[in-house]
């Protein structure tokens, strides 16, 4: 294994790490694009993107990790553009780069807002064969997740009282970081507040995943506890979307007891097992599917 | 800013360099906390190392060895690994910024850092311990045994007085460091600056505190020296 600084982009302001997996790679094994989730730079939080990159190249998989414009090491480029589209320009500028390294095929590890770029990066790169998306922010809220949700508050006072007083659930800080607040636009000015990106809304997400689904593309959406007032089930992820959701190429896995971050070391050894399970069961590291 | 690799290709450490413009001979290498508080300072270290640079220091942070994009983890590093690390970086600044005088400026557990590597080492002129830690607690995210502040200063090779700068922003309660460090001989400053920590999650990290007071105390007490 042997990891690389790379500077690309407009002044070669965006920066990242290529990891590689050997030698001499085999140009057609997929390489795993990992971009940030919110604001956190392209370490990931608990080093989540670092240890996943290196499993990954045990496993003959390269992978890049890297920073948007004005997040972690990257530059802000001090463009006026949205968030959003920001974001769709440093991911297409990374998928690039992987090329011009000589790869054809991507695959994209996001948590939180990551996942959602995976699944954006996806739908507009057709070199995109594979997307791995941790908590991603959507509606997944069922009939049975109320049940699961409300029942034992139904039974507590503190819930009456929250009602009473017209508290509402929110998203804990860290799953509002991650959710996406932007990359700065001059260092000099504050961190812009401007909140989550909106959360993908479910008939958005069924229409991507559908496109995706028809050019065979693998998906994995994991989950955790992290956001319990949108996802608490096994299987709840296939009742939301019912048809798509159960497509053979998709898999979904609920990590009970692991929170947003996966901060717990054994919860995110757990999930780093099932994406290395998961790359090495679809993907063949010599190059093709499995 | 120039993101790059260094020390041994068993166990390569990131660095990141701003270098100075013109022919500055003073530096820079920053000590970053590690563990959660790893990931709330990262931005304000990265405004650091660019004020410093805009100041005419050359600077220089990176992740120790088992903790960032550095090699290793850090259940398989040893204390003297994570000294002999700071060794590396000032070696690396020397020759990549043919610096002659090196301040080190440790944040949080980083000041630990700080002590026990650079108190030792004859290239450093002053130190900025920032935000420190309690003298006798036990390093965030070290490796085990790492020493405390007060281990690091009765450490062997340590006996060498320094100017050093203490800054404590809103979230770290003044101790008996100060006195501890004056004990030793060393010529001391201190300032208190009422704005959140780097470090602080703040309210969540979505809206990281940035201490804009103290970096440019801390700018302006280095540039002083330069």
């Amino acid at each position: 294994m042997r990891e690389r600084v790379a500077t690309l982009g407009p002044e070669r302001g965006l920066v990242g790490i290529f990891t590689e997996a050997g030698a001499s790679p085999n140009r057609e094994t997929p390489v795993v694009l990992i971009p940030n989730s919110g604001i956190v730079h392209h370490v990931g939080v608990g080093r989540l993107h670092t240890r996943a990159a290196r499993r990954l190249a045990d496993r003959g998989f390269p992978s890049f990790r890297f920073d948007y414009s004005g997040i972690g090491d990257s530059k802000p480029t001090g463009e006026a553009m949205s968030i959003g589209d920001a974001v769709l320009r440093d991911l297409d500028t990374a998928a690039d780069y992987v090329r011009e390294q000589g790869f054809r095929r991507i695959v994209v590890f996001g948590l939180c807002s990551g996942g959602r770029d995976a699944l954006e990066l996806a739908v507009r790169d057709e070199s995109v064969v594979g997307t791995f998306a941790i908590d991603l922010m959507s509606d997944f809220v069922t009939l049975k997740h109320q049940v699961v949700h409300f029942a034992p508050r139904l039974l507590r006072w503190s819930s009456w009282k929250n009602l009473l007083l017209g508290r509402n659930a929110r998203l804990s800080g860290a799953a509002r970081a991650l959710a996406g607040a932007g990359p700065e636009v001059e260092d000099s000015e504050p961190w812009p507040e401007e909140g989550p990106r909106s959360r993908l809304e479910r008939p958005r997400l069924a229409e991507m995943l559908g496109q995706l689904v028809r050019r065979d593309v693998r998906m994995y959406f994991a989950f955790s506890n992290g956001l319990e007032d949108n996802y608490n089930h096994a299987g709840q992820f296939a009742s939301a979307l019912p048809g798509v959701g159960s497509d053979p190429r998709i898999t979904s896995r609920f990590f009970s007891g692991a929170d947003h971050v996966f901060s717990d070391r054994a919860q995110q050894s757990a999930l780093l097992d099932a994406f290395e399970a998961w790359m090495s069961g679809g993907f063949d590291s010599t190059g093709g599917l499995s | 800013m120039m993101p790059f690799f260094f020390g041994p290709s068993s166990r390569p450490l990131y660095g990141v360099l701003d270098p100075a413009a013109g022919g500055s001979r003073s530096g820079v290498v920053l000590c970053q906390p590690a563990g959660s508080e790893y990931f709330f300072a990262h931005r304000s270290c990265r405004l650091l190392a660019r004020r410093l640079a805009e100041a005419g220091v050359h600077a220089l942070r990176f992740d120790p060895s088992g903790t960032g994009d550095s090699g290793g983890e850090v259940e398989d590093v040893t204390p003297a690994d994570w000294i002999a690390d700071v060794g590396l970086a000032i070696e690396e600044l020397r020759a990549s910024a043919a610096v002659r005088a090196v301040t080190l400026v440790g944040l949080r557990g980083g000041c630990s850092t700080v002590l026990a590597a650079g108190l030792p080492e004859p290239l450093v002129e002053s130190v900025v311990l920032w935000d420190p830690l309690p003298l006798e607690e036990p390093v965030i995210g070290a490796p085990d045994d790492f020493p405390s502040i007060s281990e690091a200063l009765s450490s062997d090779g340590a006996d060498d007085p320094r100017d050093v700068l203490i800054v404590r922003t809103s979230g770290t309660e003044p101790g008996p460091i100060d006195e501890a460090l004056r004990v030793y001989g060393h010529d001391l400053d201190t300032v208190d600056v009422e704005e959140a920590g780097a470090w602080e999650r703040g309210n969540g990290i979505g809206s990281l505190p940035v201490p804009a007071r103290s970096i440019d105390t801390i700018v302006r007490w280095i540039g002083s020296r330069a």
